[in-house]
């Protein structure tokens, strides 16, 4: 219950007493002015309603405090004694609605649905580009809210949320629950049954049993990191897995990628099926299998512990340096931000001195790693970016140009492009022009993440490399708020040189910011990563330096 | 027999614990000059705001010209003026101003009123000068100038001649008087000042402790002051017998516990008791007697200790 | 009733402290509004505030300020001749309650809204003139919520009259008030999910509450703002009955008290 409720709940009953009580007190008083007393209840309401929000539930406190109203108008004993218990008795009944009431206090989710909804249309930036069909979308996604809001089901508003949101293919539209478990209870709902196992497509085309659990059925029928799997629940693989990504909307998140989102294709299918499955798979001779898995419980964990052993970046604090070799450091940057007060002049003082130092000691490869690096401040993108790209002024990206009237970015008439505003630049310094610096990036890479990979894409001395390409989503956001939630979209517009999107996909989705080495996703990488624990990617890395 | 203007019945006041006002009742004809008596807190002022709807009674009602509604009683109220404590005066405006203020309030629409009461109280020529720096005496003027305004039927006033020099006493009971004689209006007034009060009042209300004492018109009250003989004896009826037989005595009264009264004689004390002695009669008690007001009070109240100073101000 | 309205009026004609409130708040208002340019300035904007922009951002606070001349009005009216007992001469006079209370109520009501509503238009007059009313927000729908705030402006005023016939004095009516008028109004924002017509000053301010969106750019960070001043009719139901049944309420609360107060 609402601490606010319970407040005026608790006040109530204490008033209402001491107005019994002064009911025989005034009798004998006579004078007028404890009359005034018995507006206290009333008054007690107003301020609850206006700070807490008026609520059904709570009708039998607010009638009791009318109820007192009339100890007010008629100066008489038992009047007052007798509007005193019957506030009393009805603020108690109201404790026992609000307890039992399971529309007590429940936010309207259609309401901040079509709220949400209407502020998206009018404000996200990307929907042209993205061709953006809001009809549709509303008509498919409204009766999910509606029956969430029914049946007073938050987990299912957050689920029916979640895919709302993935329908914008842009990593920058997200929505986020105030109370995790929330959202963690509804993914739960969608990610299905463990049965020991995750499932990756590798690069050949075979998908393969990934992180397995050691104390499972399947582990013991055989299956092993690597396994090749050839059929799910009595279905072939290939088709299973197309018919998994036809037949469902849900992805692990929102890929602005096409290529991104089809490295985890297989994923998912992992979690299908009913309290057992058929798994097919090949043993070491090569000779089909068939073992029947029973689910061990819910896939959630599994899948997001898969995906962070295919994500992880070098456990290091964020801009912090490791000397990899002689000849290799490596500087970790996972967030952009810097310190509290955002000085990033400091930072790159810092760096720069960092950068000349290990210059002279002769370091001649730089790695930074930015895997699910979550952006921040473009202001630390230019603090950095200068200190590596080669000398002379840079672009960074121009703004787009605002019209205050219409609310929207303005267009060439024309050309049907954007029109494009001042344009945002740096001067490079140049200081590891004799050496070489690789970048890594992989889906989670995005937003300043994105930035800095773009721009460093262009410098002659830099690659980036990854098993994916960065997530390719990097407009400025904005949000929208309810009591319990918020939604992040994409909002503020930044273009290229000649009015196109900087970076975000269009309805192609195919990737902007350059991979320059696709890192294989093969067996090698699966027994690396998941028998091994080790960090695949920076390996394949420092052997392509080697050579 | 005139027409009974206010009618008090059974009144009652009670703050917390202490009733201010108790079973008070009282009828006021048109024409009568009252005086309302009693030392502070006996409730004077207490009846008079209740007459005034400024306080409302716990008990019993009143009746101005026959009205009892609020809606009656506020109609009444309208041919009635007050000055119950302080005066009326707003002390950043000038008298006329104030009255001015005044005679919009009561909807009087001669503008000329405001000048003429002005006149009839003597403060003509204070032209801008502000409330704030009247003396006491000025301002007592001021709030009877607000009081005539409307030309009442009925004046109640708290004290009225608090603060005012000799001759504004004076010029102020003439004033009542006159205006009691040609406008035939009542007055209720009370004062500790019980000398000025006897040259002006025509009928007394004693008030104590909350309680009516006592309605004494001024005749009556004459005659319960005049001088007599108070005659007590073992055996008054046959004192009266031997008074008037031997002595021819008329002009006497009987008292209630058959005391008597002998108005004539005074001069011969000793003839009188010698000749009840005479006859067999013993006198008890033998004495001359007279009052005016305030012995009469004194001795009614029955409290030695009351302070009673004349012509002193005695905040209520 | 007329005649105590006629009085009253007369009264106030010679009261010199309500006019040097008003003129200033007046005054108040204009510096707080060409102060907020200097800021402006500061800032690297070129331009002097744009009336909009002024208003968008600080409405409330434009409000609360204008409400203490509405306060300051009331507490006279209604409590200036309870101090030195001048009204007993009223009732003394022949004049209902009923008269007494609601004469000094409607002048009250009628005078502190006038006043109010002028004092909140003088300052983007002003700025309208010296300057332009802007793009950030529309002054069409800034006029419907500044005609809708008369609910609640009157709502409050009839709380002040509850207020000050309860108190009986001016001056700790108007203390007491002033220091709720300028801090009690962040309470209230305080709280997200209210229903904030409940409370006359929370109405207010979300009424003058715009919703805002903001952009940004990248070169020099600046902020570019609009305002979405639209008011919905799902909005203005609830506040102008709220308003108009909790007005009513007050007015007749203090009604009934004074209807059987002791003055003494």
């Amino acid at each position: 219950m609402s601490y606010g409720d319970i407040g005026l709940i608790v006040l109530e009953l204490l008033v209402a007493g001491g107005l019994f009580w002064l009911a025989s007190y005034a009798e004998k008083a006579l004078s007028t002015k404890w009359k005034l007393c018995y507006t206290i209840p009333m008054i007690l309401c107003i301020f609850a309603i206006a700070l807490f929000g008026f609520e059904v539930s709570m009708l039998g406190v607010y009638l009791g405090a009318l109820c007192m109203l009339a100890g007010f108008m008629k100066e008489e004993k038992r009047l007052r004694r007798v509007s005193a218990m019957a506030a009393g008795v009805l603020t108690v009944i109201s404790l026992g609605v609000c307890m039992i009431n399971p529309e007590y206090r429940t936010p309207d989710y259609v309401e901040e649905f079509k709220e949400s909804f209407s502020q998206l249309k009018l404000h996200y930036n990307m929907a042209e580009h993205k061709n953006i069909d809001w009809d549709t979308l509303y008509e498919e996604y409204l009766p999910q809210f509606q029956k969430a809001d029914k049946e007073h089901d938050e987990k299912a508003n957050a689920l029916a949320w979640e895919l709302f949101v993935q329908e914008f293919h842009d990593c920058h539209v997200s929505y986020m629950e105030k109370k995790e478990d929330i959202l963690n209870g509804a993914l739960e709902r969608i990610a299905g049954n463990d049965y020991g196992l995750s499932l990756m497509t590798l690069e050949n085309g075979k998908t393969v049993a990934v992180n397995v659990e050691t104390d499972s059925l399947v582990y013991q029928a055989g299956i092993r990191n690597g396994t090749v799997i050839t059929a799910w629940d009595g279905v072939e693989i290939k088709e299973a897995i197309d018919a998994y990504n036809r037949d469902n909307k849900f992805r692990i998140h929102a890929f602005a990628v096409k290529e991104n989102e089809d490295f985890y294709r297989a994923m998912l299918v992992a979690g299908t099926g009913g309290d057992s499955v058929n798994i097919s798979y090949l043993d070491d001779a090569g000779t089909e299998k068939t073992v029947l898995a029973g689910k061990l419980g819910n896939y959630k964990k599994r899948l997001e512990d898969t995906v962070d052993v295919i994500d992880q970046g070098v456990a290091i604090t964020n801009l912090a340096w490791q000397n990899i070799d002689d000849e290799t450091a490596l500087m970790r940057m996972r967030f952009m931000s810097y310190d509290k007060e955002e000085n990033f002049d400091q930072m790159s003082e810092e760096v720069r001195t960092k950068l000349l130092v290990l210059k002279d000691r002769g370091v001649k490869h730089l790695i930074f790693d930015m895997r699910s690096n979550s952006g921040g401040s473009d202001e630390y993108v230019k603090a950095l970016i200068k200190l590596i790209a080669p000398e002379g002024e840079h672009t960074y990206a121009y703004d787009g140009v605002f019209d205050k009237k219409t609310m929207r970015y303005l267009k060439d008439e024309n050309t049907g492009r954007y029109l494009v505003g001042e344009r945002e630049c740096y001067q490079g310094e140049n200081l590891w022009g004799h050496g070489d610096i690789t970048i890594l990036v992989n889906t989670n890479t995005v937003s300043a993440g994105d930035h800095f990979s773009m721009l460093a894409s262009a410098f002659p001395n830099v690659t980036i490399m990854g098993f994916t390409h960065s997530s390719c989503s990097a407009q400025g956001i904005n949000s929208v708020q309810t009591g319990h939630s918020f939604l992040a979209y994409s909002s503020v517009l930044l273009l290229n040189e000649d009015g196109s999107v900087f970076i975000d996909t269009d309805e192609t989705r195919e990737a902007t910011v350059p991979l320059d080495i696709k890192i294989p996703f093969d067996e090698r990488a699966v027994a690396a990563l998941f028998d091994d624990g080790e960090d695949y990617v920076l390996s394949y890395v420092m052997s392509l330096i080697e050579k | 027999m005139s027409k009974i203007v206010i009618d008090i019945n059974h009144l009652e006041k009670q703050y917390m614990k202490q009733k201010a006002v108790k079973d008070v009742s009282f009828q006021i004809e048109e024409g009568m000059i009252c005086g309302l008596i009693g030392p502070n807190g006996a409730g004077k002022t207490t009846i008079m705001k209740m007459l005034g709807g400024l306080v409302l009674p716990t008990k019993g009602n009143i009746s101005i010209y026959g009205e009892t509604g609020e809606k009656g009683l506020a109609k009444a109220r309208g041919r009635m003026s007050f000055m119950i404590e302080t005066p009326y005066a707003k002390e950043k405006m000038s008298a006329r101003e104030n009255l001015e203020k005044q005679r919009l309030q009561k909807g009087i629409p001669d503008k000329h009123r405001v000048d003429e009461v002005l006149e009839i109280v003597g403060l003509k020529d204070t032209g801008k000068k502000y409330v704030k720096n009247f003396s006491l005496g000025m301002k007592q003027r001021l709030g009877i100038a607000n009081a005539l305004l409307t030309k009442p039927e009925i004046m109640v006033m708290d004290e009225p001649i608090n603060g005012l020099d000799p001759e504004g006493i004076v010029e102020i009971r003439e004033l009542l008087l006159k205006l009691n004689r040609e406008e035939h209006m009542t007055i209720i007034i009370s004062s500790h000042i019980l000398s000025e009060l006897s040259l002006l009042c025509t009928d007394y209300i004693f008030i104590h402790h909350g309680e009516l004492m006592q309605l004494v018109s001024a005749k009556e009250l004459k005659r319960l002051c005049r001088e007599h003989y108070h005659i007590h004896t073992d055996n008054d009826a046959m004192a009266l017998a031997v008074l008037s037989e031997k002595l021819g005595i008329t002009e006497y009264d009987v008292e209630e516990d058959g005391s008597i009264r002998l108005y004539t004689h005074l001069e011969n004390l000793r003839e009188v008791s010698k000749t009840l002695y005479e006859n067999g009669v013993v006198p008890l008690e033998l004495g001359m007697r007279a009052a005016n007001l305030e012995q009469y009070y004194m001795d009614m109240v029955g409290e030695q200790n009351v302070e009673y100073n004349e012509g002193a101000k005695l905040s209520n | 009733m007329k005649q105590i309205m006629k009085a009253q009026l007369y009264q106030l004609r010679k009261n010199r402290l309500i006019w040097i409130v008003f003129i200033l708040l007046l005054l108040i208002q204009c510096t707080q509004m060409l102060g907020e340019s200097d800021f402006v300035n500061q800032t690297g904007l070129d331009v002097l505030i744009l009336a909009g922009d002024y208003v968008a951002g600080n409405g409330i606070t434009i409000v609360s300020f204008a409400l203490i001349f509405a306060l300051t009005f009331t507490a006279l009216i209604c409590g200036a001749d309870f101090i030195d007992k001048t009204s007993n001469y009223e009732l003394m006079s022949g004049h209902e309650r009923k008269d007494v209370y609601f004469g000094r109520a409607i002048i009250s009501i009628i005078g502190g809204t006038v006043g109010t509503m002028l004092i909140c238009a003088f300052p983007v007059l002003v700025g309208s003139v010296a300057g332009q009313w802007g793009d950030s927000i529309s002054f069409g729908n800034v006029m419907v919520r500044y005609l809708l705030s008369v609910f609640p402006i009157v709502r409050i005023i009839c709380e002040f009259v509850f207020l000050t016939f309860l108190v009986k004095n001016a001056y700790i009516v108007m203390t007491v008030g002033v220091i709720v008028l300028l801090y009690g109004v962040m309470i209230p924002t305080m709280f997200t999910g209210g229903n904030a017509a409940f409370l006359g000053l929370s109405a207010l301010a979300k009424l003058y509450d715009f919703s805002a969106w903001s952009t940004y750019t990248l070169v020099g960070q600046k902020t570019i703002v609009v305002y979405d001043a639209v008011i919905k009719a799902g909005e203005i139901i609830p506040l102008v009955l709220v308003s108009i049944v909790f007005g009513g309420l007050f007015l007749m609360l203090g009604y009934w008290f004074f209807n059987k107060d002791d003055l003494n």
